[in-house]
């Protein structure tokens, strides 16, 4: 929407790391710029296992905590395109088409040699580095491998062997979705369109410091009139993934689907004309 | 353990086409002559049979019966998101004296978004307007989004794996 008929939105990119961007969104109405937000967070598909097949399981965890803490680990997605949707696919289950099979067997053996020595952690971590995805392009995010996410802690004697089918959905299904931890969205920070109002104790500007987006935009003027008409109009977004698709891969294909989503209901309104033109005079 | 299942927010019913084009909800306006613009009620062949098909469509447009060139559209499977974009887009136009959308139950996927036009255009046209500016605005987003994706990428102290720089340490770079 071009508020300022100026030739459309500007972005302009703050920084670009590996999991997480900065940019600012200009020159757009405060709808298309949450619409874009909102996208984000809860309509670009990506890869979450979402069945799990127990075998064995003699951990202290029982069978549906463990499938629980499986799907929330975040998978590589940037290849998801590539995936169907099961609910698309011919298959009557799941398939290689539209799902990735993930397995896991982990037995801790005991040693009898070292069973009482307490000075020997006997405890073995297991993390998602020990799924084994079937799919090179889908496998646990893993970038800290001193830190991996971890799954269930066991102890020698105990066994966990599982199978888990990761499949792709939108996180408006579940949040385990979400390509995003957290997207941080801020305008006017200095509340020159009193769109927020603050909680205070005693003084506002005291308690209630401004961000630090605040230094692209000029401080109000106390004795400036409030002016009434003024739109937002510059955006600061900050989007932070779980590492499952770059942030930058994110955001745009959120602009894709935004697209797709009016030009779907644009040839459905196009459909309307053809099927009765006369309906409306034109 | 009731509760509905998420995918119903977004996945189309059985038998319902995605493009379907079904909705025969809409009536020829006469307004023609301003005071006698009365609508006629929509659909007289399906008067007294159930409001739609068992196919239920994507989109409907329902004239209003009461307020001369305004309608009701109703969107299935889509929410907020799409719903705000186009009322704030069509309160744009100055031919709009109304745009308003609700989603009338969280239980219930779809949205309505009530339109009403001067008389020299009707509220489907102006919807399909401004969609069209939408799917502008938006393209024009993604490319200068990717344009500028260039340009940071190509900036060799903005691309760093893990560190990167931060806007909080220094002062920003205004000329990009």
């Amino acid at each position: 929407m071009d508020i300022y008929n100026s030739g459309g939105p500007e972005v302009s990119i703050r920084s670009l790391k590996k999991d997480s961007m900065k940019f600012v969104l200009t020159n757009t109405d405060l709808s298309v710029a949450n619409a874009l937000r909102r996208v984000m967070i809860a309509e670009v598909p990506t890869m979450a296992i979402d069945m799990v097949e127990i075998e064995t399981n003699s951990t202290v965890l029982t069978d549906e905590f463990i499938a629980h803490r499986l799907g929330m680990i975040p998978l590589t997605s940037f290849d998801v395109d590539r995936i169907q949707y099961t609910r698309d696919c011919t298959c009557t289950l799941y398939c290689p088409n539209c799902s990735v099979e993930l397995t896991l067997h982990v037995k801790v053996n005991v040693d009898y040699d070292d069973m009482n020595d307490p000075t020997i952690d006997k405890t073995r971590q297991v993390t998602a580095l020990d799924l084994i995805s079937s799919d090179e392009s889908v496998k646990p995010v893993s970038d800290d491998k001193a830190h991996p996410i971890l799954i269930v802690k066991m102890r020698p004697g105990q066994e966990l062997k599982l199978k888990c089918i990761a499949k792709k959905g939108v996180a408006k299904e579940h949040a385990k979705w979400s390509p995003v931890y957290g997207v941080s969205f801020e305008y006017d920070p200095y509340n020159r369109l009193r769109h927020s109002h603050y909680w205070i104790e005693e003084d506002e500007k005291l308690e209630w410091g401004v961000s630090a987006n605040a230094a692209e935009e000029t401080p109000v003027d106390p004795n400036e009139p409030f002016d009434y008409n003024a739109k937002p109009d510059k955006y600061y977004i900050e989007v932070e993934t779980s590492g499952c698709m770059k942030p930058e891969e994110v955001a745009l294909r959120a602009m894709t689907i935004m697209q797709d989503k009016l030009g779907g209901l644009q040839i459905k309104l196009d459909d309307e004309f053809k099927e009765d033109t006369q309906r409306w005079g034109y | 353990m009731n509760a509905p299942d998420r995918f119903e927010l977004f996945v189309l019913p059985d038998g319902v086409k995605k493009y379907a084009s079904l909705a025969l909800t809409a009536d020829r306006q006469t307004s023609a002559s301003g005071s006698a613009a009365v609508p006629q009620l929509a659909h007289t062949a399906l008067r007294g049979r159930p409001h739609q098909f068992s196919m239920s469509p994507i989109l409907t447009i329902t004239p209003d019966t009461k307020i001369p060139n305004a309608a009701t559209f109703k969107i299935e499977k889509e929410d907020h998101t799409l719903a705000n974009m186009l009322r704030m887009q069509l309160l744009e136009d100055p031919k709009v004296l109304f745009a308003g959308y609700k989603m009338p139950h969280p239980l219930d996927h779809y949205f309505i978004l009530k339109v009403q036009t001067t008389p020299d255009t009707n509220p489907a046209h102006v919807l399909g307007n401004a969609v069209t500016e939408l799917i502008q605005c938006v393209g024009s987003m993604k490319n200068k989004f990717e344009m500028d994706l260039i340009r940071a990428r190509s900036d060799a102290s903005k691309v760093d794996n893990g560190e990167g720089e931060d806007l909080s340490s220094h002062q920003v770079d205004m000329d990009f």
